[in-house]
C-alpha cells in the first residue's frame, strides 16, 4: 500500500510538471519570434474580448460580449476585413483584478491578438493597464467609467465616457427640474458607484443642496435596501440620486414603494438597460438619467444596429454596454482597415481617429484615450425609455 | 507486485539518494533558468502567481496544518501587508525593501489581535470568527476612503529599486518571488522540524494532552498566527508592487478559501504538499480558460472529486506519518 | 424610524433564522459545516420560480413541490459529496463543501442566466400603516411561516420516533448505529429538512424583494452561518435567536452608524458574543474528557 501512496505523491509532482508544460504549450507563440513572416497575409485576424462572464458583474459582461459577437458576425458576413475574416478570443476575468492581470498577460503574449475589447470593471481595466501599456497592446474598455482610467496609459482607450460627464449632467438636470433642498445618495460600493457618489456630492455642494443621507451597499449580493430607505424617508429627502446599476435600482424603487416613500429618482447612463423596466415595472416610472446611447434614437446607424441585434439575440433590445462594446469593435475594424493588422498601427489610428460614427454617439479619443460624447436625457415613461431632452 | 518490489529495490539501493539529488538539482536549475528558456510573459506571470500562492499556502499551513486552527482570513493579512506597503511607498516614499518589512510587521500585529480570541474559541467557532474578521478588514479598506481611496484602489505603486536598478517586466519579480519563496520554505522547514513544530503538532492533535506535558497551547497558537500573518503581509507588499495596483476586491473571502483549499488539497502539515496544492489550484483555472462560462463549474466539480479520492490531500499526514516519525527520532538523538 | 428599522431587521432576521436552522441541524448530526447551504437556498428560490412559471399553478401548490425538489437536491449533495467523506478530517469535508458551493452557484448561472429574475408568482402585496411603521401582508405571512415551521420542527425532533433517532445520531453516531438506527437515512432526511427550510426562506426572499439572482446564495449563507454560531450551533432555538439578533443588529447599525459597514455589524456582534460566551448564546458547554 505504501508504494501505491508513494506513487500517487510522485504522480502529483509529475502532474504539476505536465500542467506547467502544457501551460507553456498552449499559451501561444512569442510575439518577438512571429513577426518574421510579416509580409504574408494571415488567414484570420484575431481580437480579444475580456470582461466578467461569471461573478457579480457577469450580466453586463455578457451584454458587452453579445454586442461584440454581433459585430464579428456582421463583418464576417461581408467577407471580413479586406477578405480576411475576424475571430474573437474570449477570456473571463470574473470582475476580479487579479484575474484581469492574468488575462492581460495572456493576451499580450498571444501574438495573434491585435487589440483587446475590455475590460468591463474599472478595477480590472486598471489592473490590466500596466501590462497592456508595457507590451503596446490596445485595450478599449467598454464599461470602465472610473475617472482614474483617464491616466491609465497611451494604449488604454474607452468608448464609455467617464462618470465625470454623465453624473454631472444628470445631477444638473435634477436640480433644474425638481424643487430640491435635501438630496439622498445611494451608491454601490465599488469604483463605479463611489466615483459617481463623489460627483453627486460635488454637484450638491455647488448648488447648495444638503446631502441628508449618503448610503452604500455591496453590489451583487445585497437584496435588502429597506434600512437605508427608511432612513432616507425619515430625513425627508426630496430626491434620491442613484449611483447603481439596473438590478439594484429596480429593487430599491420597489422597496421604497413598500415603505411608502415617493420621491423622484435621478441616475446615470449605466441604467440604460431594458431589464430595468422589466424588473422595476411601475416602480421605476419617472426615473431620469443622462445617457449617451439610446435605442430610440432616429439615427439610421443606431436603428440598423438595434434591428440586427434583435435578430441575433432573441428580440432583446441592446443595452448601453452592448453599444459601447460594439463601438469598440468598430473602431478596431476601422483601424485594421486603415493601418493594417499591427498592434502599433491600431494604436496610431485610434489616437488620431476623428468622429467615428458609432451607435453610442460620435467616437473621438482625446489625448488620454477618453471619449467625449453628447448627452441626452432619458426618462422612464409608460414602461419605456423616452428621450426627453 | 512487480512494481512494488521494483520500487523497494530502487528505494533501498545506493543510487536512490543520487537520483533524488539529481531530481532536485534539475528541477531547481530549471526554475532558476526559466526566464532564459521562455520569455513568455504569461507563463512567467503564472509562475509568479504560483510562487505567491505557494508562500501564502506555506504560511497558512503553519496555522492550519501544524497548530490545527482553521483560519478563513489569510487573505486579509495579505491585504493588510499590501495596503501598508503601498501606502508607505506612495505617501511617504519609503523604499520597497523597508515597506516589505513594515507590511509584515503590520500584518503580524493584526495576526496577534486575531490570535487572542483563539485563547477561548475552537474549531468551527474560530473559523467563523476568522471569516468575520476577514470581511471586516475588507470593509475597512472599502469605507475608510480618506486613507485607502476606498473602492478606487491605489494605482501606481512603485517598483522596487535594487542597487540603482529599477525592476521592470516580469523577470526580476520572478527571481524576487523565488527568493521570497526559498526564505519562507527555509523558515517553515526550520520551524516545523524543531521543537516548536512538534509542540504545535501536539496542540493540534490534543490540547489537553499537550498541556499535561507542559506545552502551553495558547503560546503556540498565537505564535503560529503571528508568524503566518507576518509572512502573508510580507508577500502582500510584493504583490502590491508587482501588480502596481491595490484595490479592496482583490482581498475577498473567496480567496482565503482558495488558499485554504490549497493547503488542505496538498495535505495538512506538509510543506511540499502546500506547494503542490498551490500549483495545482493555480493552474487548473488557467488550463480551463478556453471554456469560459463552464470553467468555474468544472473547477468546483474537480475540487469535490479530488477531496473524495484523496481526503487527506496529496501529501497528507496519513501517508507519511511513519516516515516523519523516524526522522524526528533521529533528530532528537542528534541533539 | 426606530420601530420601522426594527421591523426591517426582524424580517430579514427571520430569513437568516430559517437558513441557520439548516446549518444547525447538519452540524448537530455530522459536526460539519455545510458551506453549500447558502447555494441550496438560492436553488430553492429558483425552483419555486421555475415551477410556478412552467405550471402556472397557485403558489400554495408550487411551494411544497419546490421545497420537495430542494430537499431532494440536499439529499443528492449529501449522497454524492459528503457521504464518501464520512469519517474523514472535517477540513476535507469543508473544502468539499466549498467545491459544492462553487459548483451550484456557477451551475445556476449557466442554467438560469446571470441576470436578476423577477419573482412573479402572483402574490398580491398590501400595505398596512401602523403609526409611522408600514408593514406589508407578506411580512406577516413570513413571520407566521417562520414561527410555525420552527414549532413543527421542534415538535418533530422532540416527540416523534424519527426525531429521537435524529437526536441519538447527533449524540453519538456509532452508538446510534449499534442501537439499530439506520444513520444514513437519518442523515439524508436531516439534509432534506434543512434544504426544505432553506427553500422556503429562498421563496420568501424572492417574493419579499421581488428578485432572485445566482450569486445571492453565498452572502445569505455566511450570515446565516454566523447566526447559527451566534445562537450556539446545534441548537434550534439558538439558530432562531441568532438569526433575529443578526438581522436587527445589522439593520440598526447600518441605519444609525454607517451603511457601508453593514456586514461588519453582523460579524462584529457575533465575534463579541463568542468572545464573551465561546459556545454561543444557547450552545451547550461540552465538557472535554481527558
Amino acid at each position: 500500500m505504501r508504494i501505491v501512496r508513494r506513487m500517487t505523491v510522485l504522480s502529483a509532482w509529475v502532474l504539476c510538471l505536465l500542467m506547467i508544460i502544457s501551460l507553456i504549450g498552449c499559451s501561444g507563440k512569442d510575439p518577438s519570434k512571429s513577426d518574421s513572416n510579416g509580409g504574408a497575409k494571415p488567414d484570420k485576424y484575431y481580437v480579444g474580448f475580456a470582461g466578467a462572464l461569471t461573478g457579480a458583474s457577469a450580466q453586463d459582461g455578457e451584454s458587452g460580449l453579445e454586442g461584440v459577437k454581433l459585430g464579428i458576425e456582421l463583418i464576417n458576413r461581408e467577407g471580413g476585413i479586406d477578405g480576411v475574416p475576424l475571430e474573437l478570443i474570449i477570456s473571463d476575468d470574473k470582475g476580479d483584478p487579479k484575474e484581469a492581470a492574468i488575462v492581460a498577460n495572456k493576451f499580450v503574449q498571444d501574438s495573434r491578438v491585435l487589440a483587446v475589447i475590455g475590460h468591463y470593471n474599472s478595477s480590472c481595466t486598471l489592473a490590466g493597464a500596466p501590462i497592456y501599456n508595457d507590451a503596446g497592446l490596445v485595450e478599449i474598455a467598454f464599461g470602465s467609467t472610473s475617472p482614474a482610467v483617464t491616466d491609465a496609459g497611451p494604449y488604454t482607450f474607452r468608448t464609455v465616457p467617464s462618470d465625470d460627464i454623465g453624473a454631472r449632467v444628470s445631477a444638473k438636470w435634477g436640480f433644474d427640474n425638481y424643487d430640491i433642498k435635501k438630496a439622498a445618495i445611494i451608491f454601490e460600493n465599488n469604483d463605479y458607484g463611489f466615483g459617481v457618489s463623489k460627483i453627486f456630492q460635488e454637484e450638491c455642494q455647488a448648488v447648495g443642496v444638503e446631502v441628508v443621507a449618503n448610503e452604500n451597499f455591496i453590489p451583487g449580493e445585497t437584496t435588502d435596501f429597506t434600512t437605508m430607505l427608511t432612513k432616507i424617508k425619515n430625513e425627508n429627502a426630496d430626491v434620491i440620486l442613484l449611483g447603481t446599476l439596473y438590478n439594484e435600482t429596480a429593487m430599491i424603487c420597489k422597496q421604497a414603494i413598500n415603505l411608502g416613500l415617493d420621491v423622484p429618482y435621478v441616475g446615470v447612463d449605466a441604467l440604460y438597460n431594458y431589464p430595468l423596466i422589466e424588473l422595476g415595472g411601475e416602480a421605476v416610472e419617472g426615473l431620469t438619467f443622462a445617457a449617451f446611447y439610446s435605442a430610440e434614437s432616429d439615427d439610421p446607424v443606431v436603428q440598423e444596429f438595434v434591428k440586427k441585434y434583435k435578430e441575433m439575440w432573441n428580440d432583446r433590445t441592446p443595452s448601453c454596454y452592448s453599444a459601447y462594446a460594439y463601438d469598440a469593435l468598430s473602431c478596431i475594424i476601422d483601424a485594421i482597415r486603415a493601418n493594417g493588422p499591427t498592434r502599433e498601427g491600431i494604436k496610431e489610428y485610434l489616437t488620431t481617429m476623428e468622429g467615428q460614427h458609432g451607435v453610442s454617439g460620435i467616437n473621438s479619443f482625446d489625448e488620454n484615450g477618453d471619449v467625449i460624447k453628447s448627452t441626452i436625457i432619458i426618462q422612464v415613461k409608460d414602461g419605456d425609455f423616452v428621450i426627453i431632452e | 507486485m512487480k512494481l512494488t518490489s521494483l520500487w523497494s529495490t530502487f528505494r533501498a539501493s545506493r543510487n536512490f539518494k543520487w537520483v533524488v539529488l539529481a531530481a532536485i538539482v534539475i528541477s531547481g536549475s530549471l526554475l532558476l533558468l526559466l526566464p532564459f528558456i521562455t520569455s513568455n510573459t504569461y507563463v512567467l506571470h503564472i509562475m509568479i502567481s504560483i510562487g505567491l500562492y505557494s508562500v501564502l499556502a506555506l504560511s497558512l499551513n503553519l496555522v492550519t496544518g501544524f497548530a490545527g486552527q482553521l483560519s478563513f482570513c489569510h487573505i486579509a493579512f495579505y491585504g493588510i501587508g499590501a495596503y501598508t506597503g503601498a501606502l508607505l511607498m506612495l505617501r511617504l516614499n519609503v523604499s520597497f525593501w523597508i515597506a516589505m518589512f513594515a507590511g509584515a510587521f503590520m500584518a503580524a500585529i493584526f495576526g496577534f489581535l486575531l490570535g487572542l480570541p483563539t485563547l477561548r474559541l475552537r474549531g468551527d467557532y474560530l473559523a467563523i470568527v476568522t471569516l468575520g474578521f476577514g470581511e471586516i478588514v475588507r470593509l475597512v479598506f472599502v469605507n475608510e476612503s480618506w486613507l485607502t481611496r476606498g473602492p478606487l484602489g491605489l494605482p501606481g505603486v512603485p517598483a522596487p529599486v535594487l542597487f540603482g536598478y529599477r525592476f521592470s517586466g516580469r523577470v526580476p519579480y520572478y527571481y524576487l518571488i523565488l527568493v521570497v519563496f526559498l526564505i519562507t520554505w527555509f523558515i517553515m522547514r526550520r520551524l516545523t522540524v524543531s521543537g516548536i513544530g512538534l509542540a504545535m503538532l501536539s496542540v493540534k492533535s490534543d490540547e489537553i494532552a499537550a498541556e499535561s506535558v507542559g506545552i502551553r497551547p495558547v503560546k503556540y497558537k498565537l505564535m503560529a498566527f503571528v508568524i503566518s500573518a507576518a509572512i502573508a503581509g510580507w508577500v502582500g507588499t510584493f504583490y502590491a508592487s508587482y501588480i502596481a495596483f491595490v484595490s479592496p476586491d482583490t482581498f475577498m473571502y473567496t480567496d482565503s478559501i482558495t488558499v485554504l483549499a490549497m493547503v488542505i488539497l496538498g495535505g495538512l502539515g506538509s510543506l511540499p504538499g502546500a506547494v503542490v496544492g498551490a500549483t495545482v489550484l493555480t493552474l487548473i483555472p488557467e488550463l480551463l480558460r478556453a471554456i469560459n462560462e463552464y470553467r468555474m463549474v468544472l473547477y468546483g466539480l474537480l475540487m469535490i472529486v479530488m477531496m473524495i479520492f484523496r481526503p487527506d490531500g496529496f501529501w497528507g499526514m496519513r501517508y507519511r506519518v511513519k516516515n516523519a516519525y523516524k526522522k524526528t527520532i533521529r533528530r532528537v538523538k542528534d541533539d | 424610524m426606530f420601530l420601522q428599522q426594527l421591523v426591517n431587521g426582524l424580517t430579514i432576521g427571520g430569513i437568516y433564522a430559517l437558513i441557520a436552522i439548516g446549518y444547525s441541524l447538519v452540524y448537530g448530526i455530522l459536526r460539519i459545516v455545510n458551506f453549500a447551504h447558502g447555494d441550496i437556498f438560492m436553488m430553492g428560490s429558483f425552483f419555486g420560480l421555475i415551477i410556478s412559471k412552467a405550471s402556472g399553478l397557485s403558489f400554495l401548490v408550487v411551494a411544497p413541490i419546490a421545497m420537495a425538489c430542494t430537499g431532494m437536491l440536499g439529499m443528492l449533495v449529501e449522497r454524492l459529496a459528503y457521504r464518501p467523506l464520512r469519517g474523514a478530517d472535517s477540513m476535507s469535508v469543508l473544502i468539499c463543501a466549498m467545491g459544492v458551493s462553487t459548483l451550484l452557484a456557477n451551475l445556476a448561472q449557466l442554467i438560469f442566466g446571470t441576470q436578476t429574475h423577477l419573482y412573479s408568482v402572483g402574490f398580491q402585496l398590501r400595505h398596512f400603516q401602523f403609526g409611522s411603521v408600514s408593514i406589508t401582508n407578506l411580512q406577516f405571512i413570513m413571520v407566521i411561516i417562520t414561527v410555525v415551521s420552527l414549532t413543527i420542527l421542534l415538535a418533530f425532533v422532540k416527540k416523534t420516533k424519527f426525531g429521537i433517532a435524529m437526536r441519538a445520531t447527533s449524540n453519538n453516531l456509532t452508538t446510534a448505529k449499534m442501537m439499530g438506527i439506520n444513520t444514513n437515512i437519518v442523515i439524508s432526511i436531516t439534509f432534506a429538512i434543512g434544504s426544505m427550510l432553506a427553500s422556503g426562506a429562498g421563496m420568501m426572499v424572492g417574493m419579499y424583494y421581488d428578485a432572485v439572482f445566482p450569486t445571492m446564495g453565498f452572502s445569505y449563507g455566511i450570515k446565516a452561518f454566523a447566526a447559527a454560531v451566534l445562537g450556539g450551533i446545534g441548537s434550534l432555538p439558538g439558530a432562531m435567536l441568532g438569526g433575529l439578533t443578526i438581522g436587527v443588529v445589522e439593520s440598526l447599525g447600518s441605519a444609525y452608524l454607517s451603511s457601508g459597514y453593514r456586514n461588519a455589524f453582523a460579524f462584529g456582534i457575533m465575534i463579541i458574543v463568542l468572545i464573551l460566551k465561546p459556545t454561543g448564546i444557547m450552545g451547550k458547554v461540552v465538557r472535554e474528557k481527558v
